[in-house]
């Protein structure tokens, strides 16, 4: 230890190692965010245990059961959907897709487990199982594409990195990872929205349907959000902008037919 | 002239921010420093210093402790943070070697090994309750419970650690490491935080929010409340503890409050009716910038909320905290005054957060000297007699603790 202390010694007094170490400081933790942790976070969700996804999974379903409430919906309704989510899920190559109806405002999401929860607002609001489907497929592109455990091996990647670039100073450690929840996580979360998209698109092409479904779906939840008047895209937005979304439907059907 | 104005300004604001009880120090007259009791917060009215006033340097230049930072750093980096503990020991050896009292320095020796024993300790700590918590909710309120049960002797241990660290005229700070005093506030907390994370919890709030919102919000004011009381009975009692445990050589620091004297000033300073205001206005803002709708803007304004909100209020909060103290403490015939501004302390901590993110941490060795130089410009020691009445005679025990960690994580820190 000795030996590598006084090697330390010299570093430190060189002229060019310290300017050195700057330049690694400030650039390696770039790369990290915008290559290592995607690359990772990658790496992570491939080779995670489905069994440690699915227990994760159930702690998801717990917390969102604890803010919604028992479906509504009648069980000749929820046979009617699982039938056609299960379908497309087989298509997906998810054939052990579990499905959870939900008593709450309009939405879907995917959870690491292979779990898909749909809410009775949004069965009402869509009024077309046709156009549910088109969400679930986006669902279904989260979960192939292992978006929900990327985002969580992401999220802690980052945290530790912010501690160890800030020197563990805690003020501005939090400060920072409050910065990038606010900013760069954002930014991911439009990308997998966007990728998710693009699967969806696809699946909908398998299943015999129309991208244009999706575009249906998009017009819903905007009239909905009242937000269809923007075409831009803030730097704390999750999702692309609807109209974007919405084109990019439109095209991938275009390109369909063509 | 600018200058002068500035000063009275900020003079003007933290009269504004002390209670009338406090602002009586800047009328009393009948001291033998007037300089110090001008400009000191949170003194005593009836403080008398006596004695030679001893000279504190922080001597330090920003480019010498910047080289060690960086290099130290991408070491960190490269070796994935097992180099961290030897790191750390060389960044706080050259900052304790330039804080000089009457022209001596203070060492500062720690141990890597054990620093590294620490990390490795509370990473297991942390991962287990992390996997704990994703097998099952209901089994985090016990780990919490249980790690709150051994938080006193860890604390009382991580605090003997770090004073024995340092050392000043080749006589070792120490501290009885007897846990008793921090047991109360530290198990009331764990309970309390523990109540906070049984998951029925969760669900009586929202329950509670589509059901009657009064009785939600009633619910929430009155966490609230819970919450700020006994995490302050908790921070009042380390910081207590951290003091009045402590000694040099064979001379006991003295201080003249108890725990919950310091809490009543904690809780002074939290409920008092300008802070609360403040915090009221700050929610409304944020309330009306959401108002708006832009996604960005409630960005923006949930940095500011937060640097404003919790770094600034709590360094406020603890800039008093630790003026209170030093106020009324004392080593053999040593003596402390404080001149540090709440009000400044808090923005300048802001301020270095906000900086430290923005330049990826590269600022942080600037705002690492400037505070400490800030700070040695607003502390006076004063010393009744001669060097020679302190004195060690006990055995110095080693700095051997590896739990030193679980002290950085409850943001505590034990030096000058």
């Amino acid at each position: 230890m000795n030996r590598i202390s006084i090697t330390v010694d010299r570093a430190i007094a060189s002229s060019w190692i310290p300017l050195l170490c700057t330049l690694f400081v400030f650039l390696v933790p770039v790369s990290i965010v915008i290559w290592g942790i995607p690359a990772a976070g990658n790496l992570v969700a491939s080779h995670m245990p489905v069994v440690w996804e699915h227990k994760l999974g159930r702690y998801v379903l717990n917390v969102v059961d604890m803010q919604t409430e028992p479906t509504k919906l009648s069980s000749a309704k929820q046979v009617i959907y699982e039938n056609r989510i299960k379908k497309l899920a087989n298509l997906a190559g998810l054939p052990s897709l579990e499905i959870y109806f939900r008593h709450a405002p309009p939405n879907a999401f995917a959870i690491p487990g292979n779990i898909i929860v749909i809410t009775d607002g949004l069965i009402d609001l869509m009024d077309d199982a046709e156009v549910v489907d088109a969400v679930i497929a986006h669902e279904l592109g989260h979960l192939q594409l292992r978006h929900g455990l990327q985002r969580i091996v992401s999220m802690n990647l980052f945290s530790t990195l912010v501690l160890r670039m800030n020197g563990q100073d805690s003020t501005a450690a939090t400060t920072g990872n409050v910065l990038a929840s606010l900013t760069l996580f954002p930014f991911f979360s439009r990308e997998n929205e966007s990728q998710a998209d693009s699967y969806a698109f696809a699946l909908l092409n398998k299943n015999g349907q129309s991208p244009l479904l999706f575009a249906k779906a998009m017009i819903k939840l905007s009239e909905l959000k009242n937000n269809n008047k923007s075409n831009e895209v803030g730097y704390s937005d999750s999702y692309p902008p609807t109209q974007q979304r919405i084109k990019f439907a439109e095209a991938a059907a275009m390109n369909i037919k063509n | 002239m600018a200058k002068n104005k500035s000063i009275f300004y900020s003079e003007k604001i933290e009269r504004y921010f002390l209670s009338p009880d406090d602002a009586k120090v800047y009328d009393v007259e009948n001291s033998t420093n007037v300089w110090a009791e001008k400009n000191s917060f949170d003194a005593l009215t009836d403080m008398q210093y006596s004695g030679k006033k001893l000279t504190l340097q922080f001597t330090a230049k920003t480019y010498e402790y910047f080289r060690i930072w960086v290099v130290c750093h991408a070491l960190t980096l490269i070796t994935l943070g097992i180099y961290g503990p030897w790191a750390r020991t060389r960044k706080a050896e050259f900052l304790g070697r330039n804080w000089l009292l009457e022209g001596q320095s203070f060492q500062v020796c720690f141990v890597p090994v054990a620093l590294l024993r620490g990390r490795i300790l509370m990473l297991i700590l942390f991962l287990a309750i992390y996997i704990t918590n994703l097998w099952n909710p209901w089994l985090t309120p016990l780990f919490t419970v249980a790690i709150f049960l051994v938080a006193p002797w860890l604390l009382a241990n991580s605090f003997a650690f770090r004073w024995r660290t340092l050392t000043y005229r080749d006589i070792r700070f120490d501290s009885n490491n007897q846990s008793s005093p921090l047991r109360r506030p530290l198990i009331t907390l764990g309970l309390w935080l523990a109540v906070n994370q049984i998951p029925l919890y969760s669900v009586t709030l929202i329950d509670l929010i589509k059901y009657s919102l009064p009785k939600a919000l009633m619910w929430m004011l009155a966490s609230i409340f819970i919450s700020v009381y006994v995490w302050s009975g908790a921070t009042s009692a380390l910081t207590h503890y951290r003091f009045s445990q402590a000694r040099w050589g064979d001379t006991s620091f003295t201080l003249s409050i108890s725990p919950q004297e310091l809490l009543r000033h904690t809780a002074k300073i939290l409920f008092s009716f300008p802070l609360i205001i403040f915090f009221i206005s700050m929610i409304l803002i944020f309330g009306a910038v959401s108002q708006i709708g832009n996604r960005d803007a409630i960005a923006a304004a949930s940095v500011i909320y937060y640097l404003v909100l919790v770094v600034y209020a709590a360094t406020f909060a603890r800039g008093r905290r630790i003026n209170f103290v030093l106020h009324r403490m004392s080593v053999g015939g040593m003596t402390f005054s404080s001149t540090i501004s709440p009000t400044k302390a808090g923005l300048l901590t802001a301020g270095y957060a906000l900086l430290a993110t923005l330049t990826l941490g590269l600022s942080i060795p600037w705002s690492t000297v400037h505070f400490n130089r800030w700070r040695s410009k607003h502390i006076q020691i004063y010393l009744d007699g001669d060097w020679t009445q302190f004195s060690s005679q006990t055995n110095l025990q080693k700095p051997s603790s590896a739990l030193d960690e679980l002290g950085n994580s409850l943001d505590m820190e034990v030096g000058i």
